[in-house]
């Protein structure tokens, strides 16, 4: 098993478009550190804009530092880091029909099962080493070009501040979750992969789900609000943040503390039964699917 | 009962014959405030506002005569209420118009002499100025102004230490909020389920920043430089 | 157990359509088996079930005496297989192709045991090149080197000469003989090229729209009375008329330019030409014509 494993990953770094996955996401990221560099003070502008007027102004290079910053770009990420986790993902099953090296796996010696538990644990890896590539530039660059100071969070109603050694272990934590919500979208991929013979059908697809539901979390329409919203994946994928909203006694944060922590380990747990929903129509089919490919 | 009557009637008589006049009275506090040139102070600030929650923050204050005060949050995030220039009251009575001074009687809770302070200068900040004094320490318990652009504010002052320089230990400011207003979309939360806030919530509500002095530095001259 | 491959009753529908129809047949060992029909007849069909790719609506099949259902993986490590053209990772090296597929089959070979399974198929000089760079030759050897990576015992192979050239197809039945002659292997093929299959196979299935039309040893299938036999002469009608006074002018069938084409037994042969030598008829050649593909078209025609 481990070594077919090892095998399936050195296929994945063996395909262009995976390194290409990567510089991405780093180009991504510097461009927001550089936005942010030079022109920060502005966004720090809008998120206290929500105060108006009250308060004098807080010095921009205390709210903008290398946790705020990490932060935003996770903000921004939302979308880019699951079509390239779909990329891969969506591939593995429909790229190898495509490619027509399907047939001759599933006539080895090796059961439908173990193939697809192989490559679907590739693709976490994959999708694990993405993120990790995502917290070294995010988090840890962003801390060496912005230093570190206390985090501000603009909360929709409410903004939020933590004192500098407040803010790591959450970021910890944060980064497990946000683990989670991407394999359940990878695990979304590679069920649509199983369905079809070419690799642009799943990954259009997945991506479409989650802008869509992203669209039906974030519209703020009571009649999504009441209805659907509890039960879109997207809706919990966002849980990372609940690890950045504290408790308050008078108004003073409380350290280490987090607002609704049963709420964010319940989306967690919703998360991880949908991964395991959509892997288990994935073994389902294929395991009674006819390789015509 | 008789007796009883005759000791109340006098003292009630004699405390009122040793009043002094508000004039007086200003002038003494007044006179305390001054013999501070400036001052540097270690502060914490604490915010009670109802959509803010953040840690007591350290700052630093400055206060130069007449009429220069800063506060300075050196690490961290704090939220220094508008208008806290004018937390500063001897810049206040110090200004160089003048004002009407009303004599509003006493605080029947607290015994506090109140006086009515209605700048004549038509372009001062402050529009009306309530202060609660305490008439034997000649100290300002209480303040509450009206302000021609920030709305109303209150202070409540507790001295200690340094209390012959009119300089408190803590200061309780408290404030009208406005709304709390972050455009939608903007901000991408995670919506826990839970029953929430709604904006109507954070309306007209009072906030509260209170700063607890330690360490006042007086007299030892401040750099203009801080205050630009 | 010298059956390599037992099929009982297979049947395969798709929605209505039904592809395989009750299929029965035995592979024996050893053997070169030939499977064949027109496109769409159910070969395809019929191999992806040997390979587990597809499952059977209903019926059996037995591979060295097991179960395929049951013993699903201790079968296939025994098997090779090209199914149609061999499509390969386009973007790993020849080496990296075959270490996969061997890993795939539970094997592990160093790189030097894998340069040499490549040299039999005479791809060692290219071994590091990515695959996307190989013709359309080289792929298909490739190709067999991956199918023979786990020195299978039994080797399926499903159009294997499809799409190839003159040179392409010699190099196939080269191997199919090798497999079977020189290695001892049971090599079971399908193929709509008549022609190949005559000079390849020792026993033969047709199948036409899913059914089997006809099974047996290829001497057993081919009637010796159907031999057709092209004769090359200086005239057609002139040996036409010479052999009206004959017994053979019933065997004609056709006498057009220099070639007549009779039919007779195969023994019946020499004793024409001799004849034929007797009457000082000038003969430049004899073929037998494609009797498999006559016999082939005979039994599709209704």
């Amino acid at each position: 098993m481990i070594s077919l494993l090892k095998i399936e990953i050195f296929k994945i770094f063996k395909r262009p478009r995976t390194y290409i996955a990567f510089a991405v996401i780093a180009l991504i990221i510097i461009l927001i550190q550089v936005a942010l560099k030079f022109g920060g003070e502005e966004y720090v502008g809008l998120m206290l804009s929500g105060m108006g007027d009250s308060f004098e102004k807080v010095p921009p290079e205390n709210i903008l530092n290398g946790y705020l910053v990490c932060f935003i770009i996770l903000n921004l990420l939302l979308i880019h880091v699951p079509i390239l986790v779909a990329l891969v993902a969506g591939d593995a099953i429909a790229g190898e029909a495509n490619m027509g090296t399907l047939r001759l796996l599933v006539s080895k010696p090796v059961s439908r099962a173990k193939l697809l538990f192989v490559k679907f644990t590739a693709s976490v890896i994959y999708t694990l080493l993405l993120l990790i590539w995502v917290a070294i530039l995010a988090l840890f660059v962003s801390i060496l070009v912005f230093g570190v100071n206390w985090l501000g969070v603009a909360r929709e109603l409410e903004f939020n501040v933590m004192e500098a050694n407040d803010v790591m272990w959450r970021y910890a934590l944060a980064f497990c979750f946000a683990a989670i919500g991407l394999i359940c979208v990878a695990s979304l991929a590679f069920m649509l992969s199983v369905f079809s013979d070419n690799s642009i059908g799943p990954i259009v697809a997945t991506v479409c789900v989650i802008i869509v539901f992203t669209i039906l979390t974030q519209m703020q329409i009571p009649f999504y609000d009441e209805t659907i919203k509890p039960y879109l994946f997207t809706t919990h994928m966002l849980g990372w943040k609940g690890f950045f909203y504290v408790k308050a006694v008078d108004g003073v944060t409380v350290k280490g503390s987090i607002e609704n922590l049963p709420a964010v380990l319940k989306s967690a747990a919703i998360l991880v039964l949908y991964t395991l929903g959509f892997l288990g129509i994935a073994f389902w089919y294929f395991n009674k699917k006819n390789i015509l490919s | 009962m008789k007796k009883l009557f005759l000791i109340v009637f006098a003292f009630v008589t004699l405390g009122h014959l040793s009043a002094q006049t508000p004039e007086e009275l200003i002038n003494k506090v007044k006179a305390k405030l001054e013999k501070v040139n400036d001052y540097t102070a270690q502060g914490k600030l604490k915010t009670n506002v109802i959509f803010i929650k953040a840690p007591i923050a350290s700052v630093r204050v400055y206060y130069k005569k007449p009429d220069r005060m800063k506060i300075v949050n050196e690490k961290g995030i704090s939220f220094i209420p508008k208008g806290s220039v004018n937390i500063n009251l001897a810049k206040f009575l110090s200004a160089a118009g003048n004002y009407e001074i009303v004599d509003a009687g006493k605080e029947a809770t607290t015994g506090l002499r109140i006086l009515k302070l209605l700048p004549t200068d038509e372009n001062s900040d402050i529009v009306l100025s309530t202060l609660y004094i305490d008439e034997k320490t000649e100290l300002i318990k209480k303040a509450k102004n009206t302000t021609r652009d920030n709305g109303t504010y209150e202070l409540e002052m507790t001295y200690g230490k340094y209390s012959s320089y009119g300089l408190p230990d803590k200061v309780i400011f408290s404030f009208n909020t406005k709304d709390y207003k972050l455009p939608k979309g903007v901000t991408f939360d995670y919506d826990d389920g839970s029953q929430k806030k709604t904006r109507d919530d954070l309306k007209n509500k009072k906030g509260k920043v209170e700063i607890t002095y330690s360490e006042y530095v007086i007299n030892k001259g401040v750099d203009d430089s801080i205050f630009k | 157990m010298s059956s390599i491959i037992e099929v009982r009753g297979l049947t395969k529908s798709f929605n209505e359509i039904t592809a395989v129809d009750d299929l029965s047949f035995t592979v024996n060992k050893k053997e070169v088996y030939g499977f064949l029909g027109q496109n769409g007849a159910g070969k395809s069909t019929t191999i992806r079930m040997l390979l587990s790719l597809i499952r059977p609506s209903s019926g059996n099949i037995k591979i060295f005496g097991l179960d395929l259902l049951s013993h699903r993986k201790k079968i296939l490590q025994r098997v090779g297989a090209i199914i149609e053209k061999p499509d390969l990772y386009k973007y790993l090296t020849a080496v990296e192709n075959l270490r996969f597929f061997a890993a795939m089959s539970g094997l592990k070979f160093d790189r030097n045991q894998l340069l040499a399974k490549l040299e039999k198929v005479g791809l060692l000089e290219r071994a590091d090149s990515k695959v996307k760079t190989y013709s359309q030759g080289m792929r298909q050897r490739l190709g067999i080197a991956v199918a023979l990576v786990n020195d299978p015992d039994l080797i399926i192979l499903d159009e294997p000469m499809n799409g190839l050239d003159p040179q392409g197809i010699a190099d196939v039945r080269q191997l199919i003989n090798h497999l079977s002659k020189d290695l001892g292997k049971t090599v079971f093929i399908s193929s709509h090229l008549l022609t190949e299959m005559e000079q390849v196979a020792d026993s033969l299935l047709i199948i036409h729209k899913g059914r089997k039309i006809a099974e047996g040893n290829m001497q057993q299938l081919l009637n010796p009375e159907q031999t057709k036999i092209e004769v090359e002469t200086n005239s057609a009608k002139d040996l036409e008329q010479k052999l009206q006074q004959t017994g053979w002018q019933n065997k004609i069938i056709s006498a057009n330019g220099r070639k007549i084409t009779m039919q007779m037994k195969k023994e019946e042969i020499p004793v024409f030409v001799q004849q034929m030598s007797e009457m000082k008829v000038n003969i430049y050649s004899i073929h037998t014509k494609n009797s498999l593909e006559d016999y082939f078209l005979s039994l599709t025609a209704h």
